[in-house]
């Protein structure tokens, strides 16, 4: 429990710092609301055009639809804005040049330092505006939303968060081996944007791909068919042993990397 | 005196591939690549006491930074085994790294773009350091670097100078029993590298701390290590202290001689190799043995107003261990 108090004391000052330095660079804050609004009007547009031929998609109207992309931007930008951004992104390059021992000479769990350690809060004009298009969604296709499936949708969406973090944890973790890796990252990213596709749309053995091996499942899918008002029983305690599962294999393999850290010569 | 660093037999080994000349070689290395293995560090042993401050030089490539990062747990030595204060630094147990501290002159820890004491702060939170303890601590390293006023400045805006001295506090606010210096004043100007290296001793002299500093400049050396390890191509050279070291690898000592009249260097061949000589003063390489000898021939044969007899230069025996590699960059 000490532990834990004193790595969020920890992480809130990083917080306040990142808030700090943000504020410093109002540009990125501005370019961030101009790229989203073009990406909001663009998928919007192309749902549109998707939805004039057919009625559903894998039994998904098109506001379910606009719900569910809704929660993939909100989805997509606390990983990105946590944990890649200005973290994960910058590892191939930490390990690259030697930056990487100042993080090793800390007391503290170098996997957080090196996911955790700078936050970005330039994408949240993002998220507001995956809250609209969820908002949107819900009101336009007159669907019912129940207070009371947000707390089981925080459960499932938390696991699928630290299970996409996760993946991109370990992906990233290869750059160990292989240095100047820089597009190993982006290739963490475009499997995590995998995930805003509705899971009733794989058949056969790509939904256990994706239930089990890389459970996108349970990063937007699930939890946005919870606010929709469906919940089957084993998706809380699967998501939770996915969520443990992932977190910890992201742990081992990191440390066994760990092994091989050349650093750079001074 | 206790034992806190003590290594046996450490080396290590990096496989790198060989890259290959030209556009085609490096293609070529796409598909095909060939290793080699470089032995970095080969069976150093060595032990160190609690509050000894040692000087680790030794040429580019030498294999110092290497030993230092094994020492402070950043590297898995490939074979043989250190302890420092007791644990094994590959764990990077918590207690362990609690109690040391790296300090690389070329690698900066502060946040760029915030004033430098929002780092010792989140230092202070890391490291668990009391609110009494850290006041006291910042405090005291703040008067002795001088820079109390700075540190409220962005660290983008500081000098060289100034920066380094917030990374030294950045580093100590823990009072470390065990700091890796490398190369700590690496670009400072002269003044700024002398008031670095009076900290570094005052450090240790108030708490203790047993330190390790590897620095391309003998000045470092000689006037904070009372004891020298020369590493050389991976393997320790000499181990002792600076007087050993230029008694058992210096076989001369120089006589400088200060004239009443001009000299030229061509009288002064028969004394010993003339280094230096501007007329007036001049500087002699003589044979330890047949110094009595040419000091007296050199009394009486010149007209002489003074004459100093001195060991060699730290730094012109260590340039003469390793034959043509320069220790000064």
């Amino acid at each position: 429990m000490k532990k834990i108090k004193r790595y969020l004391k920890i992480y809130w000052k990083l917080i306040k710092f990142s808030a700090t330095l943000e504020t410093t660079y109002r540009m990125s804050f501005l370019l961030e609301i101009i790229v989203e609004v073009g990406y909001f009007v663009v998928t919007v547009m192309g749902m549109k055009v998707l939805f004039w031929n057919i009625k559903t998609m894998a039994g998904w109207n098109l506001y379910e639809i606009m719900v569910l992309y809704g929660l993939n931007m909100i989805f997509a930008e606390i990983v990105l804005g946590v944990a890649f951004i200005f973290n994960l992104r910058g590892l191939p390059e930490k390990i690259a040049n030697g930056e990487l021992d100042l993080i090793l000479i800390k007391p503290l769990n170098s996997q957080f330092m090196v996911s955790l350690w700078r936050p970005y809060f330039a994408l949240i004009p993002s998220m507001l505006a995956g809250v609209i298009m969820m908002v949107f969604g819900f009101k336009l296709g007159n669907l019912v939303f129940n207070w009371l499936s947000l707390f089981p949708f925080m459960i499932i969406f938390g696991c699928g968060l630290v299970v996409a973090y996760s993946v991109g944890m370990m992906v990233v973790t290869l750059s160990m081996w292989l240095v100047q890796a820089t597009p190993l990252p982006m290739l963490a990213q475009k499997f995590l944007f995998m995930a805003k596709e509705p899971f009733s749309i794989y058949g056969g053995a790509w939904r256990f791909v994706f239930l089990v091996i890389l459970p996108l499942a349970f990063m937007v899918s699930f939890p946005t068919q919870v606010l929709l008002g469906e919940l089957v029983w084993w998706w809380i305690p699967m998501g939770l042993v996915m969520a443990v599962v992932f977190l910890k294999m992201s742990n081992v393999f990191w440390n066994f990397a760990l092994k091989s850290y050349s650093s750079a010569s001074s | 005196m206790k034992k806190v660093i003590e290594l046996k037999k450490l080396s290590k080994n990096f496989r790198i591939h060989k890259r290959e000349q030209g556009l085609i070689g490096s293609v070529k290395a796409l598909f095909k690549r060939e290793y080699k293995t470089i032995e970095a560090v080969k069976k150093v042993s060595f032990d160190i006491e609690e509050g000894e401050l040692v000087g680790f030089i030794g040429p580019n490539g030498a294999g110092k930074t290497t030993t230092l990062k094994m020492l402070s747990g950043l590297l898995y030595p490939s074979s043989g085994n250190c302890q420092v204060l007791g644990f094994r630094p590959v764990e990077r147990k918590y207690e362990f790294l609690k109690q040391i501290s790296l300090v690389m002159g070329q690698k900066n820890q502060l946040w760029w773009d915030l004033p430098a004491i929002e780092t010792f702060v989140l230092n202070k939170e890391i490291y668990e350091v009391s609110d009494e303890d850290y006041k006291e601590i910042l405090n005291e390293l703040a008067e002795m670097l001088d820079v109390k006023e700075v540190m409220h400045q962005q660290v983008r805006k500081m000098s060289l100078g100034q920066r380094m001295k917030c990374e030294l506090i950045a580093s100590l606010i823990h009072k470390p029993k065990v700091l890796f210096l490398d190369e700590p004043t690496i670009g400072l100007d002269v003044v700024m590298q002398k008031k670095v290296r009076e900290f570094i001793l005052e450090y240790n002299r108030k708490y203790k701390a047993t330190v390790i500093l590897t620095s391309h400049y003998m000045d470092d050396v000689k006037e904070i290590c009372k004891r020298i390890i020369i590493i050389d191509k991976g393997v320790i050279v000499f181990d002792g202290s600076i007087e050993k070291l230029i008694k058992k690898y210096a076989n001369y000592k120089v006589l400088i001689p200060i004239f009443n009249g001009k000299v030229d260097s061509e009288r002064l061949t028969k004394i010993g190799e003339v280094i230096e000589n501007n007329g007036i003063r001049a500087v002699i390489k003589v044979g330890r043995k047949e110094v009595p000898k040419k000091a007296s021939e050199l009394l009486h044969e010149f007209d002489v107003d003074d004459l100093d007899i001195n060991e060699p230069r730290l730094e012109d025996v260590v340039r003469e261990m390793f034959g043509k590699v320069t220790i000064r960059e």
